[in-house]
């Protein structure tokens, strides 16, 4: 059997293998700052950063890292979403020789205690909000963070904007005002007061550049450990991908969050080592303005969601606004419809190629070829340098034939090196030099895969893996609740929205808000359960274990009934 | 391997080297069990619940006790401790089908590692045989490696496939502990 049988596909341009040979991700910024010092590296509210002044900004800020005491492998947690500071603290955390953290906003007190604990980060860069709301609450249970670094969301704006926020802001909830006495520091502050010297670093490659957090089958998130190796060569082989993709010349909508591995690699890390531009959506839930954005900055290539394709697709008056300027998009996280794509297409001219990746893979390890066979509802084919075959879904052992189904497995260079202190849980993913996906595909003939469903016990909503059983132990907590067992139900927006199953204690009443609320002040709001149904008893096999199926089957039912 | 009689007789060894006496879980046993259960860490209610269950209310411990004898039964491993009976782990059979039984074990977490899951799945072995049950059913969450581990080690053959996110086993009764396996030094958690 060809066991790359992909590689002819591969349409001109594309290599069958990038180099090995690769830079830290600090060099790749030195290098587009000396090429393209006056390129504008990113745009946030008309504001503009060159590539000079992020370079500048981030060797200030792994010159106060250090003073700060970190070290290179030390931890730092940001927890920002994409604004400039996200970009020079990124950046400037690699060049202290330190480990970015990646910290999802949307978290929870539960979840962010968790994450910086696990990781053990010695410091943390978040928004004043996030402190006010919720951080300040928890700090005496971080033991391991000595310094809680923070800026203001109006640091990242333009003049006059950046004096108006305080008054125009209100509404956004990102307004607060931080008591003097909190033991806190500004990183505007520290950047003021900071040499544009970062320090020497005996750089190599091998060294941990993220802790890529992902949901845990056990309901606790792990680190996924990513080089500076694992995450350049990504960003190589989505270059590769894209050969239309010229140095210096390209407009990128970075709506992706940075916190995830899509947007750190397809937006961020390709955009700083390809001289390309910014455009920092913070929030593109924001249609209108995700649309006025496009159509002002003249973007060439759009990495999103698949919802996002459609709601610019269904946008009043999208026919009226210029978007020729996009020529290529990468859709991932979740399955992108074929009317979608066909109608983006239609709309900007552009092509969308849809693309499959995990955080444990930095994240890119399949996409359809851009200007080649397109072939609907495939992930595509394994990007340069990759290989991906299909294992039987027992024992992981045996390969399946063309067209079968099973576990799919990947090995390339961008494949993490493990969880963070977990070698029970690397221990199931990383085995014989492959990592065990957990997804369940098949290869076709000419090696395009297509996933067909998933070993793991998960809900994919909004491009977001959530695994139920985290939503069961909060539901287990709360005081009127014997049993629980949440679900993923079909939803036409976000793929997949989540269903909790509760039995109460005998004699306990409650409503489902009640449910949802108790839920909303533990999860992050996209693990919070949307519907709530109320049971005498949960499905049980014979000898008393849950079958949360029999309620999933239910639900499939009553979806297709309509 | 020790024989049939051996697995009949109700007083063992585990491998502390401590007596472990093996008998049938009874309407009596509630308060054992329930002390059994707060030996489980979250981790061990969940291989066996799969559901992080945080207590076992009464109707949950009536059916654990209260067995229906035409269709299922249960071993209880038991030892004296501190002048008092503690129940250290339990496994349960329960007919499905002719010669189908759904099977689950379950050992505290002060006293895994020690073979008292062998143990109680020789001894439920030997009773499947003597009702002619041919196969055993287990859910299992595929990341309960341990006890994986432990089914490959005591001669699992059989069938396994996926389904939402678990792991169904169909496991052939009569290739259970063929001589050569090295069953004794593990034990299952679930």
């Amino acid at each position: 059997m060809d066991t790359r049988p992909w590689h002819r596909f591969y349409t001109e341009g594309i290599p069958l293998e990038v180099s090995q040979d690769v830079d830290p991700l600090p060099v790749l910024l030195d290098r587009t700052a000396t090429r393209w010092p006056d390129r504008t590296a990113t745009v946030f509210e008309g504001g503009r950063m060159s590539y000079r002044e992020l370079r500048e900004a981030a060797d200030r800020f792994a010159a106060a890292l250090v003073s700060l005491g970190v070290r290179p492998g030390d931890r730092v947690a940001l927890q920002l979403p994409n604004l400039p500071q996200m970009v020079v603290a990124y950046y400037g955390v690699l060049k202290a020789g330190a480990v970015a953290v990646m910290t999802n906003p949307l978290y929870v007190a539960r979840e962010i205690e968790h994450q910086f604990n696990d990781s053990g980060a010695r410091v943390v860069l978040t928004l004043d909000a996030y402190w006010v709301k919720t951080i300040r609450e928890i700090r005496h249970r971080l033991p391991t963070v000595e310094h809680i670094v923070l800026t203001r969301l109006a640091d990242g704006l333009p003049f006059p904007k950046n004096l108006l926020f305080p008054l125009v802001g209100k509404k956004t909830g990102l307004v607060v005002t931080v008591d003097p006495q909190d033991p806190v520091l500004w990183f505007q502050d520290l950047l003021r007061r900071s040499p544009a010297s970062p320090p020497r670093i005996d750089w190599n490659a091998d060294m941990l550049a993220n802790l890529q957090y992902t949901g845990g089958t056990t309901g606790l998130s792990k680190g996924a450990m990513l080089t500076h190796r694992n995450l350049a060569i990504n960003v190589r082989q989505v270059q590769a991908w894209f050969p239309g993709f010229q140095e210096g010349a390209e407009i990128v909508v970075s709506m992706l969050p940075f916190f995830h591995s899509f947007g750190l690699t397809v937006c961020m890390n390709l955009a700083v080592a390809s001289a390309a531009t910014q455009v920092l959506v913070p929030n593109p839930r924001d249609i209108p303005k995700l649309v006025r954005t496009i159509g002002k900055y003249r973007p060439t290539f759009l990495p999103a969601v698949p919802a996002t394709f459609n709601a610019i697709n269904h946008f009043p008056g999208i026919e009226g606004i210029n978007l020729s300027s996009i020529k290529a998009c990468i859709s991932g996280s979740a399955p992108l419809p074929l009317e979608v794509m066909e109608r983006f297409e239609q709309l900007t001219g552009g092509k969308i190629t849809e693309g499959f990746g995990l955080s444990e893979t930095s994240p890119v390890t399949h996409a359809n070829p851009i200007h080649g066979v397109r072939k609907p509802g495939s992930i595509g084919i394994p990007v340069p340098s990759t290989d991906a075959k299909i294992l039987d879904l027992e024992e992981g052992k045996r390969e399946m034939a063309v067209g079968e189904d099973g576990e799919l497995v990947i090995q390339g260079p961008q494949v993490m090196q493990g969880y963070w202190n977990n070698p029970s849980e690397t221990e199931g993913m990383l085995r014989n030099g492959w990592l065990h996906t957990g997804d369940i595909a098949r290869m076709d003939e000419d090696g395009f895969f297509y996933i067909v469903g998933r070993k793991k016990d998960m809900i994919i909503a909004g491009g977001y893996n959530i695994y139920p059983r985290e939503i069961d132990e909060i539901l287990y907590e709360h005081p009127k609740v014997l049993e629980a067992a949440a679900v993923g139900v079909p939803d036409p927006r976000r793929g997949e929205t989540v269903k909790a199953f509760v039995v109460l204690k005998p004699g306990e009443t409650a409503t489902a808000e009640e449910i949802i609320d108790y839920c909303r002040s533990r999860l992050a709001a996209y693990k919070v359960p949307r519907m709530v149904e109320f049971r005498t008893e949960l499905p049980k096999s014979t000898v008393g274990k849950v079958l949360r199926r029999v309620l999933q089957e239910e639900e499939q039912a009553r979806s297709r009934a309509g | 391997m020790a024989g049939m009689d051996d697995d009949a007789d109700p007083s063992t060894t585990a491998r502390d080297g401590l007596p472990v006496h093996l008998r049938e879980v009874g309407p009596e046993d509630g308060p054992l069990l329930e002390d059994l259960f707060r030996s489980l860490s979250p981790q061990s209610i969940y291989n066996r619940f799969l559901a992080p269950v945080r207590e076992l209310d009464g109707t949950r411990v009536h059916a654990l006790t209260h067995m229906d004898p035409c269709v299922e039964f249960a071993v209880a491993a038991c030892r004296e401790i501190d002048g008092r009976e503690r129940m250290l782990g339990v496994g349960r059979c329960h007919r499905v089908g002719a010669q189908e039984a759904e099977l689950a074990i379950v050992v505290g977490d002060p006293w895994q590692r020690l073979g008292i899951g062998s143990l109680l799945l020789r001894r439920i072995v030997h009773r499947a045989r003597e009702l002619d049950i041919r196969w055993f059913l287990s859910t299992v969450d595929p990341n309960n490696l341990p006890l994986l581990r432990f089914s490959e080690a005591v001669g699992f053959r059989g069938d396994l496939r996926y389904h939402s996110g678990l792991l169904w086993m169909r496991t052939d009764v009569q290739a259970l502990f063929p001589p050569e396996a090295d069953w004794q030094d593990r034990t299952p958690r679930a």
